[in-house]
């Protein structure tokens, strides 16, 4: 028995990361291999042009600079935003709490799609179109509902009397926030804060629609944009040496921290 | 050190709901130990936790020193607190726990390592400072949590049950200490616990709360021997004491079930609550009031024995000693002095004083 | 120790952090601005000609930088870069736009006039359907910079006299002989823009038209009817090939220059190409105007582009320099020479130089006068997305030319009316939205219930003990973390012909006999979008029913084998109702999901083939940034907001067992 599942297992796990797989493999094949016909599933040999091209002739560089600087920066905004709401969250009697949380809860399933026209309209009404801190703004916002989901379930397993003894001690309220709930949480804002970057990283509507210059384009939106002279020249290997450099990130942050994100989404999944 | 004054304090809960403190008034003086005693829910946590800042009453007063501190936030009024649950932070080593409150008042650095020294050192827990929280026992713990107080040398010294999470042995042995620790700081020290051992041993003044009320305040040994309420009576002393509901007819009390006669000096309008304490009964006959009773149960506690009599429908406790001959079933005679009687009042509670 | 020191650094400086992290997001606030850099977005410049042109500019005009920003192949995707630019409030300056875009931008107001500078005796000097081309409302706003028009291409040495009516084409294209594989005729009818140019060419040669002079929509007609009926001939009798259907214009180049066809309708660069040294139709082609039905007149549809200047910008003056130099006899030499664009300037055809290189350009002169501008309406993107749509359809066989005219009539006049209505009426005259809701709810009902069904088997298998347990969960976290739109274009990859490996492996697996050329048709299109959806969110499902499994005390699974319950009975029996939660919780989070799913489709396919793909969530943003009809959207959005709300009451209804009422 064990070994069928084994086997299933193997299955299952080719079938998760096939689409992937093949296109690393795509990406290290030589320019002209990756259009040559019959398909070769090993590549013949190995090269880095596609990669080198991506940065070379495309400002491939400068999107995942962008991509960098929103990322983080939304990642860090949405915490200290939401890590402020739990903490308060806390501090209310169980039953107001979590009903604020539902509602709370709205806030982070409704999708992008529906919020795009609106976010847009208050982003260009402050005059951030095409600026970074307008995408870090949006995407602290959006990401905010979900910070507080998994912070509120930390905080509150954390004793009360400790912020009465940081109260005496002379601790403010914002330095117990900062000295002794978040240190004690760390564990959970971790893997809030790799889910966080995870989204924002992987944004692709918004960031389409709030950064029209190209300049400003993050990963997603200048990999969809990369396209040839003509339809027959769509440079389908640098996309897929693009596509790799935009996942190695995510894998990295997925593979270290798993058991902890399986965990606070399940946590959560149980509030839910 | 500085004298804690209550005024007419009272703390509702629940809009009203519940009654935590009711027009309470109280002062503690200056470096003296006092203790506030009575059972969980009497209001003497919420007592100690106003003094601390930690909630603000619905009217009244609180006074530290010469300032009126009602609504100042804890951290300013200069008291230490060392809690039930120590309330170590968990993610700071010992010495970060016990210098933090110095930090945040920007005590200089080598002030505050002195200070921390002194302080461990008189708590014989010099050795652990660069341990966790967690590493520790919890009569380590403790310490930890005291020399978190001490190290601040606050105007009053504020504990919440502190020995409670500890095991019965090293409870006594803590106890000891403590007392003679806070004599020796000469500190105003308000301590707060349902133990009332704990509250006789090492106190100079005790508080008797019930239901958001003070029922006496007085010396240990005054409460124990001049309880003004039914309920001081009932709650200190280690034996519990006997109570025998009943009336004053003419200048006698009779028990409810009549099995009880004993001739007063005065007379008493209304129902009335006799308390005898078991350790001011004999058995046998002797001079005073003798009853009839019989022996129910028998608890040997080594030193002496706990017997529990039936006299008429009222169940007795007497104390006798360790190698007195009773069985269970025999009928004995029991004897007590009427000038050890207590009379109360049977709705007020309120000790009748002839 | 040194936490110690560190923490009361920290807490010292705490001032100065904030400072600095003021200032540095001041810095980024402060978006550094280029000093009289005119930028405009073309395609990529093969061949150098606007290089040319503008280091040309450049240099006798030092004080101001021209920055040529290469953009998508796709016109529309170039176009919605300037839509976007516009709504950003960071307009680019030198609107490089083709002939439809004129109605759209100059109704936005986001062009400035130009008749200030573009005189009336300017305009004498360009091509008359160019010029009209870039006016609206009686104001000039676009200065044309090349011309085009559909035409004819014929085999000069195959057929000597090009014939000019349906019925003379007819009876070449049955006489005579071809030779095997070869076509009588091939065109652009795949479902992008230029297929309305084909089709319009068809509809004004029989005396149709879409809208006429006072904007009535005048589509259906039995004149547009034949002129579809007659396009779906030239599939059904084999004239045109079947492929045709996937033709843009290189590839029916191709196809002509390989001599698979004796006809070719297509812009002026082909003939360039086709006279190439070297390519063995040299010296063989010729150019007529396209045909038309006996009785009516020829026509070619008008293309081209020319420039304008963004409203509002800070330096016009500057911008029109630049127009004035690169619509100039010079500038224009340069493109032709370079790139092959045909010159808007009438001068140009009868130049020497041009001639030498081009001589067909005599001829070209006539068809060129001639050329038609498309409806000139601002909603005209809307316009011919419905006209691309529907005359596919004919095409494809999936509707019938009566069928296509008639929807296309209301669809269009829908259009037309629509702003002028309110919003609640405009929802029942949408029909795109019908259309819209539909894939939507096909797309939802198809993936839901496939990533439940197999994120249910996963999460047993997950569940279960194993070795290798813990790579498995990792494996199928993946495909939930990365970026989905970035994972699209794989999925495009894997999608392709000929490159794609899934082609590759059903073919060799002998599911498929031949390859498919998945994202070119319709159920492809939809395949194709489900598949890469079930991929990547089934980890999701995992994980939290995942989470539902773990949940069940071991107990109770105990408890309930002692009671007799084989495998199957103790499922339904225990797993499934204390799982019931959990699937409430992923169905709620996976439905809102999939109903407004974008990023994947956006990518994938845009929403084509043939609006195969168009879910609400795209249609709401084509609303709201492609057709500029902000208010529309976001009526939309509240509707649908509404109803994804409504649908998680009665999800929860649905799934509640009674024993959860506890409150």
């Amino acid at each position: 028995m064990k070994r069928v599942l084994l086997i299933i297992g193997i299955i299952t796990g080719l079938y998760c990361l096939a689409p992937f797989l093949w296109t690393v493999i795509t990406a290290f094949k030589p320019p002209g291999e990756v259009f040559s016909l019959p398909i070769r599933y090993l590549p013949r040999s190995l090269s880095l042009e596609n990669f080198i091209d991506v940065f070379a002739k495309r400002p491939f560089g400068r999107y995942v600079m962008n991509s960098v600087i929103v990322a983080t920066g939304g990642t860090l905004l949405a915490l200290a935003i939401a890590s402020a709401v739990a903490f308060r969250l806390r501090n209310l009697p169980a039953y107001k709490a979590l009903a604020l949380q539902r509602w709370i809860l709205i806030g982070a399933i409704v999708p992008p799609t529906l919020l795009v026209i609106p976010v847009f309209i208050c982003i260009k009404a402050l005059g951030l179109i095409n600026n970074p801190l307008g995408l870090i703004i949006s995407y602290a916002f959006l990401n905010v509902p979900f910070g507080i989901w998994m912070l509120y379930a930390a905080f509150t397993r954390i004793p009360k009397e400790l912020d009465e003894a940081a109260l005496i001690d002379g601790f403010s309220r914002p330095g117990i926030l900062a000295r002794v709930i978040l240190p004690l949480a760390r564990p959970a804002v971790a893997v809030a804060a790799a889910l966080i970057f995870i989204f924002c990283w992987n944004e692709f509507l918004i960031a389409l629609t709030l950064m029209p210059d190209q300049g400003h384009y993050t990963v997603p939106v200048g990999i969809s944009m990369l396209s040839g002279a003509s339809l027959y020249e769509v440079p389908w290997g640098q996309i897929n040496a693009a596509v790799t450099i935009t996942t190695v990130p995510v894998i990295l942050i997925v593979a270290l921290l798993q058991r902890w994100i399986v965990e606070g989404l399940t946590a959560g999944a149980v509030k839910g | 050190m500085a004298q804690v004054v209550f005024a007419k304090v009272t703390k509702t809960f629940l809009k009203g709901r519940v009654v935590a403190l009711n027009k309470v008034t109280l002062t503690v003086p200056h470096r003296r130990f006092v203790t506030v005693l009575g059972p969980s829910g009497c209001g003497k946590s919420t007592l100690l936790r106003v003094v601390a800042g930690l909630e603000h009453p619905d009217s009244g007063e609180i006074k530290i020193g010469k300032e009126e501190v009602t609504f100042i936030p804890p951290g300013k009024r200069n008291v230490a607190m060392v809690f039930q649950n120590y309330a170590l932070y968990p993610h700071m080593r010992v010495f970060d726990n016990i210098a933090v409150g110095l930090r945040l008042h920007h005590y200089p650095r080598g002030e505050i390592r002195k200070q921390v020294g002194k302080v461990t050192e008189m708590l014989g827990i010099a050795d652990l400072l660069k341990r966790y929280p967690r590493q520790l026992s919890g009569g380590q713990q403790q310490r930890v949590a005291l020399a978190r107080a001490l190290v601040r040398e606050p105007q009053v010294f504020l504990l919440d049950e502190p020995l409670s999470n500890l095991d019965a042995q090293i409870r006594e042995q803590t106890r000891a200490e403590l007392k003679r620790l806070f004599r020796d700081l000469k500190a105003t020290v308000i301590y707060v616990t349902h133990d009332q051992a704990e509250a006789m041993s090492m106190s100079d003044i005790v508080v008797v709360m019930e239901k958001g009320e003070i029922r006496q305040i007085g010396d240990p040994e005054t409460i124990y021997k001049d309880p003004r309420h039914r309920f001081v009576a009932e709650f200190v002393g280690i034996n519990r004491i006997n109570i025998i509901e009943g009336e004053i007819k003419g200048k006698a009390f009779t028990s409810q079930d009549g099995s009880v006669k004993i001739p007063l000096k005065k007379s008493y309008k209304g129902g009335v609550a006799l308390g005898i304490r078991p350790e001011a009964i004999r058995m046998g006959r002797k001079p005073g009031v003798t009853l009839s009773a019989q022996v129910t149960l028998i608890e040997p506690l080594g030193a002496h024995k706990r017997v529990f009599v039936k006299v008429g429908e009222n169940e007795l406790r007497i104390v006798v000693e360790a190698d007195a001959k009773v069985k269970i079933n025999d009928k004995i005679s029991i004897t007590f002095s009427p000038k050890d009687v207590f009379l109360f009042d049977a709705r007020t509670g309120g000790r009748i004083i002839p | 120790m040194a936490q110690i020191v560190a923490k009361r650094w920290f807490r010292q400086k705490r001032r100065a952090c904030i400072l600095a992290l003021l200032t540095f997001c001041l810095f980024l606030v402060a978006v550094p601005v280029e000093a009289a850099t005119l930028r405009m977005i073309g395609p990529e410049d093969v061949g150098g000609a606007w290089g040319e042109v503008i280091r040309r500019f450049q240099a006798r005009n030092p004080a101001i930088r021209i920055h040529y920003i290469s953009g998508p192949w796709s016109t529309d995707e170039r176009q919605n870069m300037y839509i976007r630019s516009f709504l950003s409030g960071d307009p680019i300056e030198l609107v490089y736009m083709d002939v439809i875009w004129t109605a759209k931008f100059a109704e936005a107001g986001w062009l400035m006039p130009l008749d200030e500078w573009y005189t009336s005796r300017m305009q004498e000097a360009f091509l008359p359907g160019a010029v009209e081309a870039g006016k609206y409302r009686g104001k000039s706003y676009r200065v044309p910079v090349r011309g085009d028009v559909g035409m004819l291409y014929y085999r000069k040495d195959l057929v000597p006299q090009p014939p000019r009516t349906w019925k003379e084409f007819e009876r070449i294209c049955r006489r005579h002989p071809r030779s095997p594989g070869q076509s009588c005729i091939v065109f652009q009818g795949m479902q992008y823009e230029g297929l309305v140019c084909d089709f319009l060419e068809y509809l004004w040669g029989a005396g149709g038209e879409v809208i006429d002079a006072e904007g009535n929509v005048v589509l259906d007609s039995p004149q547009a009817r034949e002129a579809l009926r007659f396009m779906r001939r030239l599939i059904d009798e084999g004239w045109a090939p079947k492929a045709v259907l996937t033709y843009q214009e290189q590839h029916s180049l191709s196809a002509f220059a390989e001599g698979k066809a004796i006809f070719m309708r297509n812009w002026p660069y082909a003939w360039t190409i086709l006279n190439r040294p070297g390519s063995p139709l040299r010296g063989r082609v010729g150019i007529v105007p396209f045909i038309h039905k006996e009785g009516y007149e020829s026509a070619g549809t008008l293309g081209g582009w020319g420039l304008g200047i963004a409203h509002g910008i800070e330096d016009p003056e500057a911008a029109w320099r630049f127009i004035a130099f690169a619509t100039s006899l010079e500038a224009q030499r340069i493109l032709h020479l370079r790139r092959g664009a045909v010159p808007a300037r009438k001068a140009l055809f009868a130049d020497p130089e041009i001639l030498r290189t081009s001589p067909h350009y005599k001829d070209l002169y006539a068809i060129v006068m001639r050329a038609r501008p498309r409806p000139v309406h601002p909603d005209y993107p809307r316009i011919s997305d419905t006209l691309q749509k529907h005359v596919s359809a004919v095409l494809a066989g999936v509707e019938t030319p009566d069928e296509a005219v008639t929807i296309m009539a209301r669809s269009i006049e829908g259009t037309v009316r629509g702003e002028q209505e309110g919003l609640f009426k405009r929802l029942g005259i949408d029909y795109d939205l019908r259309r819209t809701v539909r894939n939507t709810a096909v797309f939802t009902g198809i993936s839901v219930p496939i990533e439940f069904l197999l994120g249910l088997l996963i999460a047993l298998l997950v569940h279960a003990r194993f070795r290798g347990r813990a790579l498995v969960r990792l494996a199928v976290l993946i495909p939930w973390a990365l970026p989905t739109a970035v994972m699209a274009m794989s999925w495009q990859w894997m999608f392709n012909n000929p490159f794609g490996v899934i082609n590759d492996l059903l073919v060799k697996a002998g599911i498929l006999s031949a390859p498919l050329d998945w994202l070119a048709s319709p159920g492809g299109g939809m395949f194709a979008a489900v598949a890469a959806d079930v991929w990547k969110t089934t980890p999701f499902v995992v994980i939290i029913l995942l989470a539902g499994l773990q949940s069940i005390p071991r107990e109770l699974a105990e408890s309930i084998a002692i009671d007799g319950a084989g495998a199957i009975e103790r499922f339904f029996n225990l797993t499934f109702p204390l799982l019931l939660p959990f699937v409430r919780v992923a169905l709620i989070f996976r439905i809102i999901h999939a109903a407004g799913i974008f990023d994947l489709i956006w990518v994938l396919t845009k929403g084509g083939p043939a609006d195969s793909t168009r879910t609400l969530g795209i249609y709401i943003y084509d609303v709201a940034f492609r057709y500029d009809e902000i208010g529309y959207a976001i009526f939309l959005t509240v509707l649908f907001l509404l109803t994804l709300i409504g649908a998680s009451f009665v999800i929860v209804r649905l799934t509640s067992l009674g024993y959860e009422r506890v409150r």
